[in-house]
């Protein structure tokens, strides 16, 4: 591990390395985060067609999470679209009982799809009903014992911790903004400090470490390891600094956003490889990088979410890989567990694979 | 033999950079590779360290091949680039380390080495400083160290002095005969045919691609003379001394020229003393002499029609 260790040496003490790899990342998300003004509560709309003791606690549920927001039926369209209530609940007749009865019943419900206030709405609804469910089992369609077991479950430590799924929604859409960007220098940082193979050829130094008993794969692989320990270090910091310094909100699970972000950091070494292997100096691997890097960016929604683009758009995101990085890195940051994020995990794998194999394919290209 | 290298071609597209070569370097030699620029010379070499592929033909470095044993050979030779190839953004200890670890010292030993190999090109008071900082000819002395803190049986230098001062070079054609003395097989490439001809035993004159003539100094010069010549300059010139010098056994020719004798002898007559005894007789004084001996200048010109440096 000579070269890997020669590669960090050289990389810490480059000034612009450490510029990128901190400096400017941090205040940029530092702008984001502060811009977190009074954070808005997120508005649902709940048409209850029931009206039970059990859907006013329902109610009464929900609005200590959401400013409960009056809604007729035939206006939810526009409602919606004009962003005056984000989440819609209709509760048909015959919910409670059904539910009593322990079947299996859904809530209607009308949404933007993929808006983050949405999404947290959903959350609550969702652990609310499931809870009632089970309590719907457990009584076996016995009333008094369910309302029994209702009353139970309001007090109990379930309830807390449904309640603090996400007191704070719109500073978690701030988080994942915040993680936008992070995803963005990452990649820039991925392409500065895997260009040592550019440099080396610059140096000349190339040729002289494979004249040496060091393998082209050896050279490579270890080049890879020391972009990707920078990389790294790079995420732990910041988010470490995102988390502790600026207190921003990534919900229950740090450390799934934590190994999420750490393999993504595999894809932008793969970028990185697709791009210095078309690139004669670091110099053209930088602007390169910039040419590729800002619009992926803007097509993945790492600066505004990407339902707020045109459907041709969106459709051309899905073949950038930092769209699924922040769909699923939104998901974890909005309480969802990793196992929901696995289709996500492999297609940015897969992503990675792509480039890797191109950037090997065009070196042997040229090697020929 | 050290190195064999055998009907070595390598093609740039279409353009044919190094066309047949053959050489052969025993043990201990300080083998010049000697030819104008764009001659193939650091395309030889960059094939002979495995950097480029051959299109034709075979190396052996201590009869091993270097294709099949490429690390094991590798790890044999210490290669001087021509053009330096150190990280200039690390000091001249870091860098002379750093390529010694690459040959696999560690500890102790890496220490020990890396001191050795900074003291040997005097770069020893300078180990801390950043090597962007050095002058040309420190940055090329640095280039010497990386290659030799291993040392290695066959030490391979292309162009180790191109743009230094005379003092560097000196220090650096020194330190060549040192490191040879210390058992060291040494391939030396320049284009500067006085280098070479001081400091290697053997030599291969390379041109186009091919290499034109090789063999020691001796046979190299022996090549291209069919006499020998001296001219002297004298006090005073008449035609009696011109008669009798024309009466030495293997003189071909004497002509008076401008207070000048111009004496062309069979090769190898070794007849110059008794030149200067019939001037000495004739009660002349001899003012200058200069004795024309064939240069590897004179060989490559001889064999191609164009001097070296053109
Ligand atoms: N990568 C390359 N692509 C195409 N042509 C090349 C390449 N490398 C070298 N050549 C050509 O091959 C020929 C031999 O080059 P080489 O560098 O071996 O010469 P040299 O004898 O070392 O010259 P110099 O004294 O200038 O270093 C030159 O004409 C050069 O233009
Ligand atoms: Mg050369």
């Amino acid at each position: 591990m000579v070269i890997f260790q020669n590669n960090i040496k050289r990389l810490l003490r480059d000034k612009y390395t450490f510029l990128m790899m901190f400096v400017i990342p941090i205040i940029f998300i530092s702008f984001i985060l502060f811009s977190v003004g009074g954070s808005r509560p997120i508005s649902v709309s709940v048409i209850d067609k029931d009206n039970t003791e059990l859907t006013k606690l329902f109610l009464e549920d929900m609005s200590k999470n959401c400013k409960l927001v009056d809604i007729k039926e035939n206006e939810i369209q526009k409602k919606l679209i004009r962003g005056r209530t984000d989440y819609v609940i209709l509760i048909e007749k015959g919910f409670s009982e059904a539910i009593i009865k322990g079947e299996d019943v859904r809530l209607k419900t009308y949404n933007i799809k993929e808006t983050n206030s949405s999404m947290a709405a959903q959350i609550y609804a969702d652990s609310f009903i499931n809870a009632i469910k089970n309590i719907g089992k457990a009584s076996n369609g016995n009333e008094a014992s369910f309302y029994e077991g209702m009353a139970h479950y309001k007090d109990s430590s379930l309830g807390v911790e449904y309640t603090s799924l996400g007191k704070s929604n719109s500073k978690r859409a701030y988080t994942v903004t915040g993680i936008g960007y992070l995803l963005m220098f990452m990649m820039y940082l991925a392409v500065n400090s895997t260009s040592l193979v550019l440099q080396d050829k610059q140096l000349k130094t190339y040729g002289r470490v494979l004249a040496a008993p060091v393998s082209t794969k050896m050279y490579t692989l270890q080049n890879f390891l020391s972009g990707y320990l920078i990389v790294a270090v790079q995420v732990t910091l910041i988010l470490l600094i995102m988390r502790y310094v600026f207190k921003a909100d990534f919900g229950p699970a740090l450390l799934s956003i934590y190994a999420f972000i750490l393999i993504f950091a595999i894809t932008a070494i793969a970028l990185s490889a697709m791009i210095n292997s078309f690139s004669k100096d670091s110099r053209q691997a930088n602007s390169m990088s910039s040419l590729l890097i800002v619009p992926m960016c803007m097509l993945g929604g790492a600066f505004w979410p990407r339902w707020l683009m045109p459907d041709l758009l969106r459709k051309i995101s899905s073949f950038v890989p930092v769209s699924w990085a922040l769909d699923a890195l939104e998901k974890l940051i909005y309480g969802r567990p990793f196992s929901s994020v696995l289709l996500e995990v492999a297609i940015v794998m897969l992503f990675a694979l792509v480039f890797f194999l191109i950037s090997a394919n065009k070196k042997r290209v040229k090697n020929a | 033999m050290v190195v064999e290298i055998k009907n070595l071609v390598k093609r740039y597209n279409d353009f044919l950079a190094v066309d047949n070569v053959s050489l052969n370097i025993g043990e201990g030699e300080i083998y010049g590779l000697l030819g104008p620029n764009g001659a193939g010379k650091t395309t030889t070499i960059n094939t002979l360290i495995g950097l480029i592929k051959a299109d034709n033909g075979e190396i052996n470095i201590h009869g091993r091949n270097i294709n099949k044993y490429s690390d094991e050979v590798k790890r044999e030779i210490g290669i001087v680039p021509q053009e330096i190839a150190i990280y200039d953004e690390l000091t001249a200890m870091e860098n002379v380390t750093f390529f010694a670890r690459l040959y696999g010292l560690r500890d102790g030993l890496l220490k020990e080495r890396v001191k050795e190999a900074l003291d040997f090109t005097g770069l020893w008071d300078r180990r801390n400083d950043i090597s962007r900082k050095f002058s040309g000819g420190m940055k090329r002395r640095l280039n010497i160290a990386c290659s030799i803190a291993h040392h290695p049986k066959l030490i391979i230098m292309d162009e180790p002095t191109v743009g230094i001062d005379p003092q560097s070079r000196n220090h650096i054609l020194e330190s060549v005969r040192e490191l040879n003395r210390k058992g060291s097989t040494i391939i030396y490439t320049s284009h500067y045919m006085e280098e070479v001809e001081e400091l290697c035993n053997k030599i291969a004159i390379m041109d186009h691609g091919k290499v034109i003539a090789d063999g020691t100094k001796d046979e190299l010069k022996n090549m291209v003379s069919v006499e020998d010549r001296v001219e002297i300059e004298l006090s005073a010139v008449n035609y009696t001394v011109v008669d009798n010098v024309k009466k030495v056994t293997g003189v071909k020719d004497c002509i008076a020229d401008n207070g000048r004798l111009r004496v062309s002898s069979h090769k190898d007559s070794k007849n110059l003393s008794r030149i200067i005894d019939c001037i000495v007789n004739a009660d002349l004084e001899i003012i200058a002499m200069n004795i024309e001996k064939p240069t590897l200048e004179t060989v490559f010109l001889t064999l191609t029609g164009r001097t070296l440096r053109d």
